[in-house]
């Protein structure tokens, strides 16, 4: 930009200048553009199917800290929430049923609240009677990690903690049952 | 039927790739007949674009169900007039809609252009059609509008040029319609402005780049590209203020501009477009800027790709985007080309574009007008950044303890709120200012009126009640500008009184014929003012009140009194509406009743979806804007929301005043033939006056 | 029969995944009903808390003021204002407590600590530096070009140099 408004520059001087505006220039688009595909890069389906599961710690409204890393040799089932979700409703009683099932076997089902006010939360466990921890998602760190991209989301850990399964939208007791046998039969 | 428009797109694609070729090699080969070939291939593909357009808006007025995109876009219950303009509603329509106004700019810029650059010709026709033809093959590759759906052997139903193996035609017997929010009048005519301005830019930018390949960089074509930008810029202009109309109408928060990403990507290429106006008059005058004019034009046109990605890639989530589609990496793709093919062309022509130029003085209309164009591209630059923040924010938060998030009007208004101050006032003293140099006296001449003006409005506005110094400040500034806008007209007719006796509307109006440009632009300086006012009365002074009433139950919002008088169900065409009945009192003088209501609408694009029709009754001091929130129990509640938006009205009227000034400005009227004979005797005037 | 408004939302349907679940929630509606953990002694009013809830965005949105927003989560968010402030938290409190629960988002600007200083400096700085660079450069060109400019190239008193307005102000001259 330097010299595109300074056509006038004393000729010693011209070469510098004019060699440093047009980098500054090539800089500039260049990072727009990278900027760009970044952007188009992370924008897709980034949920997290396969591998590693991100690590994350999640406090539940009893206060008990439960952290994925320290959860190994345990399936745990990562199922995202909320009580404005709609279809949330359809799969609450199913995943309690699948819980009170499976608690004994070496199967954690942890419910992560996301954007939720607490009062509601209580209140929506309550209704259905659910007996599994749930928690908080603060600021939306594990719905960011995980790649979530609407709810409800319900993700399967294996116990070396590598991702199984996910399920978009409502999950069934057949579905879960389903994949929990392929997974404690191994 | 609907696959002689997907024939049509098909054909033009391989015309258009024929005439870029015909005429690349037609100019270096130096051989005329291939360039006239090139030239008739943009007019083959301008045809066909056409025909294909006009078979997608007769499937969609004859509701065709076998098309995809009527399918969804279009409904049994759906007007006419709305099935027509289904034709933009929608991704693939839109992409075609906006190939066909670009195949309108490509023809008519070429048709009245023809004669008169005949080096740079082939180069514009080859940037025109390559330009097409990018956007034929997003057509016919990406986003199709052609596509039928189908019924696959594992019963999926999919959208697909081609019959896929084993398919079958999916029966339909009624589309799921358009979105509702998009049935309002402002929302039909908005995009269509938007595009005529974004399409627009591409004819300027294919000038620039002939110049810089030809190396023909004389003053010769900057009338062309003025005008060829004025056009665009008026509708895009047009466009921006008719979004927000829409969303001031129609999404019912009170407001009408939020720092939408889609919001934001139609005023960035506004920004450069209006810079670049400004700063071309340097380059005619003093032939200065050259490269800086090169790198604006080249701007603009990536600024209006840019918005169009931005929109349609999912990049940035925003209210206004179409659906996720896979669009994205085809538009990264052409704006990388585009980005650095021009830029290669700019740098490898900078020697060319030198001119021997300097500033005579601080104090001149040169040095007000360069740095008024750095700020309209640093606010252009601002706004990019806090659009693309969430990007940003994300790419840093990879290193660096930064939180990932997106920015909204709090950000905006903070950081561009003092430039557009700045600007204004850039805006009021450039005019005041003599090219080259002005002298101590003619300062004092000139700045005097004006600052007193905008001193006496600001102590006016105090007096009336306006305490917070932004607005203050605000006002001061427009009243300065107003001051010096005046003066200008008070002494231009002033000295037609004295010479020719002319009365004060005859004196003013041959200001205006004689020197369209000038006065013209003091018109659309009139209207930006307008808006100024609007804004500062709407962001520092709405009033706000929300409240559950029982019938015959009222609140108050300002000076008014609402009462809550009925709910009733009403039927529409497409929808049923529920409408509440307010009753107004303003400073206890009762007025007509308010009727906000909510309409559902029957088609399935509709279902879940009311949209809010606002009371708003307009006026020159300050709107009421009534918004039914929602009802419980047969309306024997209902909950409201109300604003007394100040001065909103002005936004509208000084819209239509920056239009009528640009009309004022390129409307061809003064011809060159009547120019010469004012010319000829105004000599004579002077003999007879002496 | 009228359709119900008070419970009837969109559907947080999966198919509709980032900015396509906004435009369908964003049209669904809530009418201001106090959650049942907003049953308190003297519940605000709907304005009190919209004064706070007008300085905060909707997260799952952009742009969206959070007093404006039909999403039912934005409706609940309310709710939670209508709480707190029934149990005396001033509005800093508020804010403060969404950004720790929702993140900064919700401010729609970043907060002005550590790092996410950022978010101002970066545009303030390349401003500033842009202002001053070209301060600087007309300086310059001013100071270079001085010797060369003659009196005539100076137009003193004349604010247009058009010909048409010249003549006009050589006739308001004659005047004088």
């Amino acid at each position: 930009m330097a010299d595109a408004l300074s056509p006038t520059a004393a000729p010693k001087q011209v070469g510098k200048r004019r060699a440093l505006s047009r980098y500054l220039i090539l800089v500039l688009a260049a990072g727009f553009v990278a900027l760009l595909a970044y952007g188009l890069m992370i924008s897709g389906d980034r949920r997290v199917t396969e591998g590693q599961a991100p690590d994350f710690t999640l406090t539940s409204f009893e206060g008990k800290t439960y952290r994925l890393s320290e959860l190994q040799g345990q399936v745990v089932v990562l199922n995202f929430w909320a009580t404005w979700c709609v279809s949330c409703k359809d799969e609450a009683d199913d995943i309690e049923r699948v819980w009170r099932q499976y608690r004994d076997r070496g199967v954690l089902v942890l419910g992560v609240n996301y954007l939720d006010q607490e009062p509601l939360n209580r209140q929506w466990i309550q209704n259905y009677d659910i007996t599994y921890p749930n928690g908080p998602d603060i600021q939306g760190r594990i719905y960011n990690a995980y790649g979530v991209q609407g709810l409800p989301e319900t993700f399967i850990v294996d116990p070396q903690g590598q991702v199984a399964k996910v399920f978009i939208g409502p999950v069934t007791e057949a579905q879960l049952v389903a994949e929990l046998e392929r997974l404690l039969r191994h | 039927m609907a696959d002689l428009g997907l024939l049509a797109l098909t054909i033009a694609l391989f015309v258009a790739a024929f005439g870029i070729a015909a005429n690349l090699i037609g100019a270096w080969q130096r051989r005329p007949a291939l360039v006239v070939a090139g030239r008739n291939a943009l007019y083959v593909v301008s045809a066909f674009v056409t025909f294909a357009s006009m078979v997608l808006v007769a499937a969609l007025v004859r509701r065709d169900y076998s098309l995809a995109y009527v399918v969804g876009h279009v409904s049994n219950d759906l007007p006419l007039f709305y099935r027509v303009a289904a034709f933009w509603g929608g991704q693939a329509g839109s992409l075609l809609f906006w190939t066909l106004v670009l195949s309108l700019y490509a023809y008519a810029a070429t048709v009245a252009q023809w004669e008169r650059q005949p080096v740079l010709r082939p180069y514009v026709t080859a940037v025109l059609l390559t330009t097409q033809l990018f956007f034929l093959v997003v057509l016919l590759f990406s986003a199709n509008p052609f596509a039928r759906l189908w019924v696959l052997p594992d019963g999926n139903i999919e959208p697909r040029v081609v019959a896929p193996a084993g398919a079958v035609a999916h029966q339909v017997t009624d589309g799921s319609g358009l979105n509702p929010l998009l049935q309002n009048y402002w929302m039909v005519i908005h995009p269509v402005m938007l595009y005529l301005g974004w399409v627009g830019m591409t004819v300027p930018f294919a000038y620039a780049v002939a110049a810089l390949v030809t190396r023909q960089l004389g003053n010769d074509w900057i009338r062309v590209m003025r005008r060829w930008t004025l056009v665009p810029w008026m509708f895009l202009t047009a466009g921006i203020l008719m979004g927000s109309q829409w969303a001031y109408v129609e999404l019912g928060w009170g407001g009408y501009w939020a720092w939408d990403p889609v919001e934001n990507a139609s005023l960035l290429p506004w920004l450069t477009a209006t810079a670049f106006l400004h700063s071309i008059m340097i380059q005619e005058r003093r032939g200065m800027l050259k490269v800086w004019n090169m790198v604006l034009i080249g701007t603009t046109f990536g600024l209006t790709i840019f918005g169009t990605f931005l929109t349609r890639s999912g990049v940035i989530e925003s209210v206004h985007a179409f659906a996720l589609s896979n669009i994205g990496p085809l538009f990264l793709a052409f704006m990388a080309l585009t980005f650095f093919g021009y830029l290669w062309l700019l740098l490898s022509r900078w020697d060319d574009l030198r001119s021997v130029n300097q500033l005579d003085s601080v104090l001149s209309r040169e040095s007000a007008f360069l740095f008024q164009n750095l700020v309209f591209f640093g606010i252009m630059g601002v706004t990019l950044f806090g659009t693309l923040y969430p990007l940003i924010s994300d790419f840093l938060s990879r290193f660096l303890p930064v939180d990932r998030m997106s920015l909204a009007a709090p950000w905006f208004n903070k950081v561009t709120g003092p430039l557009f101050i700045v600007l204004l006032a850039l805006m009021g003293s450039a005019p005041l200012l003599a090219w080259r140099r002005t002298g101590r006296a003619a300062l004092r001449e000139n700045f005097t009126f004006p600052l007193v003006f905008g001193l006496a409005t600001a102590l006016l506005a105090f007096l009336l009640g306006v305490r917070r110094p932004y607005a203050v400040l605000s006002f001061a500034v427009i009243g300065f500008v107003l001051g010096g806008i005046l003066q200008e007209f008070y002494r231009g007719a002033q000295a037609r009184r004295a010479t020719r006796g002319e009365s004060w509307p005859a004196a003013v109006w041959t200001l205006l014929r004689r020197n369209q440009r000038r006065y013209g632009g003091y018109i659309v300086h009139l209207g930006v003012l307008m808006i100024a006012v609007a804004i500062t009365g709407a962001n520092t002074y709405q009033i706000e009140a929300q409240a559950n009433l029982a019938i015959n139950e009222s609140m108050r919002v300002g000076n008014y009194e609402l009462t809550y008088m009925d709910l009733r169900q009403v039927a529409g065409p497409t929808y049923d509406q529920v409408r509440a009945v307010v009753g107004v009192k303003r400073n206890g003088l009762v007025t007509d009743p308010v009727m906000p209501a909510m309409n559902f609408y029957r088609s399935r694009a509709g279902q879940d979806q009311p949209t809010n029709e606002i009371a708003i009754r307009m006026g020159l001091t300050e709107d009421l804007y009534v918004v039914l929130a929602g009802w419980e129990n047969n309306g024997q509640t209902a909950s409201f929301k109300a604003y007394v938006n100040p001065l909103m009205s002005w936004m509208w009227i000084g819209g239509a005043v920056m239009i009528l000034g640009t009309l004022a400005a390129v409307w061809p009227h003064a011809t060159a033939e009547e120019r010469r004979r004012s010319e000829a005797a105004a000599p004579a005037a002077g003999v007879r006056r002496a | 029969m009228m359709p119900q408004t008070s419970r009837r939302r969109a559907q947080h349907r999966h198919a509709l995944a980032g900015r396509a679940l906004c435009l369908a929630l964003a049209l669904g509606l809530a009418i201001a009903v106090g959650s049942a953990a907003a049953q308190t002694a003297s519940p605000p009013t709907l304005d009190q808390v919209n004064a706070v809830a007008r300085e905060l965005y909707c997260p799952l949105c952009n742009g969206i003021r959070l007093d404006a927003c039909d999403l039912q989560v934005c409706a609940q968010m309310r709710d939670v204002i209508a709480d707190r402030l029934a149990a005396g938290a001033t509005k800093d409190q508020i804010k403060a407590e969404f950004v720790a629960q929702y993140g900064p988002t919700v401010l729609g600007e970043p907060p002005r600590q550590g790092l996410n200083w950022l978010g101002w400096l970066l545009p303030a700085g390349a401003l500033a530096a842009a202002g001053l660079w070209l301060g600087f450069q007309v300086r310059r060109w001013t100071r270079s070009a001085a010797p060369e400019a003659g009196p005539a190239a100076a137009a003193p008193g004349s604010h247009a140099p058009d010909p048409y307005l010249a003549r006009v102000e050589q006739d308001l001259a004659h005047l004088d």
